[in-house]
């Protein structure tokens, strides 16, 4: 019988979390080394916090308005006007969480705050002439769902604990957060490598040749992250047509559409001419001994896509085979003629509303929720 | 007729402007730096085309960033707050029938 005794002092009796009497503090990081473990979450906390406190509320304000019509569709009784209804998104909040972290893990929920937000209605008479004005918006405050939160971030009440308040609440000594809790399981959204925003990426793929009969396999990848500063990019894509044609793929609504160039440029500013777009293109070009190697490219260019896009025009619009396009007017109508489905999201979202006949007037504002999981 | 197909016409205008900014190099709202933009795009596929310029690697670390969640979290929220609000018409459509 030679077992040592075991040092009463430096013993932890058994307690549940709740219990914090007698917790030896010697075990705890120091306020230093705490620091120092949340450098392991840093990128996800604070890429979490930015989203608290600056992005949701840029992204609220950079939404599409919507605007409804009694009649969305070109009736024969359009000539009428009745009155628009605007709807857009206001002040969108997130509550504190109700639950700690520890509780939603034990209960098996996620760890979520709900959401708020105005929901703005304004009658918009396009007779009025002072149809900006806002004194006839009408403020909803309405719930939009939970949203799930990540531990240890600037609403988590985790984020200002020290180690000791931090195992009072159930949670680990060293915990850094950075993740959610979905269900009662840590989830974890991992870091995605993307392309480069903001930079015309050249690229070389056989994949690109597919995408109809001309296509080379060049083209010029622009991933563009959206001025407003709430994060959200797209994606275009330059591609090079034998023949010297460039079309620029876009997507909306995961549907990807391909544009000439030359429209898309003329529709840019008024009263671009071909010429001004042959001698800034050119323009561009360092060296001297360039200018000649470039310049049949962007002769083709020019000349290629009023061709090619008055073909466009004939194929698909058979009533008016003579249809020019060539100022920054006629290539604006003739992009908004060709994406009017696609851009009225009115016409297209209301037909697949099916079972909305059982709601009635009253609870038609608290039906509109959207759930994120 | 005629007001009708005026109205078509500045419908079909603002469009054009709503896929320009929304769609097509989203990065500016200034209309001539999307222009410089396009330049510099078509620029980059000429050289790719005359050989003056070699295909970006793709797996070049300066060619990549990272994706951040806060991120990707943000820019999903915001695509569910647009379909929400597009969904309201939808549901506003039976009263007036």
């Amino acid at each position: 019988m030679n077992m040592t005794p075991e040092p009463t002092s430096t013993r932890i009796p058994q307690k549940t979390f709740r219990d914090t009497g007698s917790y030896n503090p010697g075990h705890l990081p120091t306020h230093e080394q705490h620091e120092r473990y949340k450098y392991f979450g840093k990128a996800h906390v604070e890429s979490f916090n930015f989203m608290l406190n600056a992005g949701l509320m840029r992204a609220v304000e950079d939404l599409q308005p919507i605007y409804f019509n009694r009649s969305p569709n070109d009736d024969d009784d359009s000539n009428e006007h009745f009155p628009e209804l605007k709807f857009w998104f206001e002040n969108l909040t997130l509550a504190a969480p109700t639950m700690s972290p520890a509780e939603c893990r034990i209960r098996g929920v996620n760890y979520a705050s709900s959401m708020t937000a105005d929901l703005c209605v304004q009658l918009v008479n396009y007779d009025d002439s002072d149809c900006s004005m806002d004194s006839n918006v009408f403020r909803m405050r309405r719930k939009l769902g939970s949203m799930p939160l990540m531990v240890m971030c600037d609403l988590c009440p985790l984020s200002k604990c020290s180690p000791s308040k931090l195992v009072q609440k159930g949670e680990d000594s060293c915990e850094f957060g950075g993740y959610f809790i979905i269900n009662g399981a840590e989830r974890l959204i991992r870091l995605l490598q993307v392309p480069r925003r903001n930079f015309p990426l050249g690229l070389q793929r056989s994949s690109f040749q597919k995408r109809g009969n001309t296509y080379s396999d060049l083209g010029v990848m622009f991933r563009s992250a959206r001025y407003s500063g709430c994060q959200t990019t797209t994606t275009n894509v330059f591609h090079y047509l034998e023949g010297g044609m460039v079309t620029i793929r876009l997507a909306i609504r995961k549907q990807e559409f391909l544009v000439p160039a030359y429209i898309v440029m003329k529709c840019l500013l008024p009263g671009l001419t071909d010429e001004q777009i042959y001698n800034d293109l050119l323009s561009l070009c360092r060296l001297p001994e360039h200018v000649e190697m470039f310049r049949p490219y962007i002769l083709l260019l020019t000349q290629m896509c009023s061709v090619s896009a008055a073909g466009t025009i004939e194929e698909t619009n058979t009533s008016s085979s003579n249809f020019q396009i060539n100022t920054q007017e006629e290539c604006k109508f003739y992009l908004g003629s060709r994406f009017r489905l696609i851009l009225q999201q009115t016409n297209a979202i209301s037909s697949d509303t099916t079972d909305i006949g059982k709601l009635d007037r009253r609870n038609l504002l608290d039906e509109i929720y959207f759930i994120t999981q | 007729m005629k007001f009708i197909l005026l109205l078509n016409r500045l419908l079909y205008l603002e469009l054009a402007d709503m896929l320009l900014d929304r769609y097509i190099l989203t990065h500016t709202n200034d209309n001539k730096s999307k222009l410089h933009a396009c330049y510099l795009s078509i620029h980059k596929l000429h050289s790719l085309k005359l050989g003056l310029c070699k295909p970006d690697s793709t797996d070049a670390l300066s060619m990549q960033e990272i994706l951040m969640p806060g991120h990707l979290l943000n820019s999903f929220m915001k695509e569910k707050l647009q379909e929400s609000l597009a969904s309201i018409p939808g549901k506003y459509n039976f009263i007036f029938d």
